[in-house]
């Protein structure tokens, strides 16, 4: 799934640490998420969209439109 | 704000912890057996009183092989251990890793010598062991064991625990395939009999090296 974390991430000089910090979760979560490698469950894009105070489909795109 | 390139190209070596965790992994498991050596050869050197030019020789190319893996491990040591900024569930969660590391090694380590007492070679020998050192040894895993994953698993988060899931699985299907196998080539006179350990290691590396990959894919 294609995300904007890593553009968010950088609008705010985060680091992948800094941001798995604020998530809970490891800076390699962070990474995996960024390169789609890893689709977050429903309760952490909900902590991703909370940060960002954005809503989920802002930050994720599932490409099926 | 940050550039998107400089921020990647900062984040690039991190990105993928898998050789890290491998090179680690190797010189730990290195270092474990040369420490097994170094005992033997000074067990040995008590028992006869002495050190032979060759056994001192041995001795010093090992003791220097054991500073270089250390000096290899604490260059490849985990991101986590050098100090950016995690979670406090994520230390946690890490540092239940590294205790499980240690404790293996503790556990190899006396199943080394206690071999050695014995006259018996190796961390996985099938040979006799004290019923003491077998009783402190088996409560150290029925008990420690259950505890660190149980505390990892409330600590870990979701994406560490998939690649270990994942990892768990094929290690699962791995073993269902070894044991009968094994089993029946056994019957049919065509192998050696089953090695509980040689199973076990075949199984927890398939776990381990899958839990790595996909960690760093």
């Amino acid at each position: 799934m294609k995300n904007r974390l890593k553009v968010l991430r950088a609008e705010r000089d985060w680091s992948q640490a800094e941001l798995g910090m604020r998530l809970d979760v490891s800076r390699q979560a962070v990474n995996a998420i960024e390169t789609g490698k890893h689709d977050p469950s429903l309760p952490l894009a909900f902590r991703i969209a909370r940060l960002f105070d954005m809503p989920i489909e802002d930050i994720f795109d599932d490409e099926l439109d | 704000m940050t550039n998107l390139t400089d921020l990647e190209a900062r984040e690039t070596e991190q990105a993928s912890p898998f050789r890290r965790w491998l090179g680690v992994g190797t010189l730990g498991f290195i270092l474990i057996a040369l420490l097994g050596f170094v005992t033997g050869v000074l067990m040995s050197a008590a028992e006869k009183g002495g050190l032979s030019m060759r056994g001192g020789m041995l001795l010093m190319v090992a003791i220097a092989l054991i500073a270089l893996c250390a000096w290899g491990i604490v260059r490849l040591r985990p991101a986590f251990l050098t100090g950016e900024p995690q979670s406090a569930k994520t230390r946690r969660a890490n540092w239940v890793l590294v205790a499980c590391g240690a404790l293996g090694g503790v556990i190899g380590l006396t199943l080394s010598i206690a071999g050695l007492a014995n006259d018996e070679n190796g961390v996985f020998s099938n040979g006799s062991l004290s019923p003491t050192v077998a009783v402190i040894v088996v409560a150290a895993i029925a008990l420690l064991v259950p505890l660190l994953s149980f505390y990892w698993y409330a600590n870990a988060d979701e994406f560490e625990k998939r690649a270990s899931g994942d990892g768990a699985i094929i290690a699962m299907y791995v073993y269902s395939i070894i044991a009968p196998c094994w089993w029946l080539l056994e019957r049919a006179a065509l192998i050696p009999p089953q090695e509980p350990m040689t199973v076990y290691l075949l199984v927890i590396s398939v776990w381990g090296i899958v839990w790595l990959y996909r960690k760093a894919n």
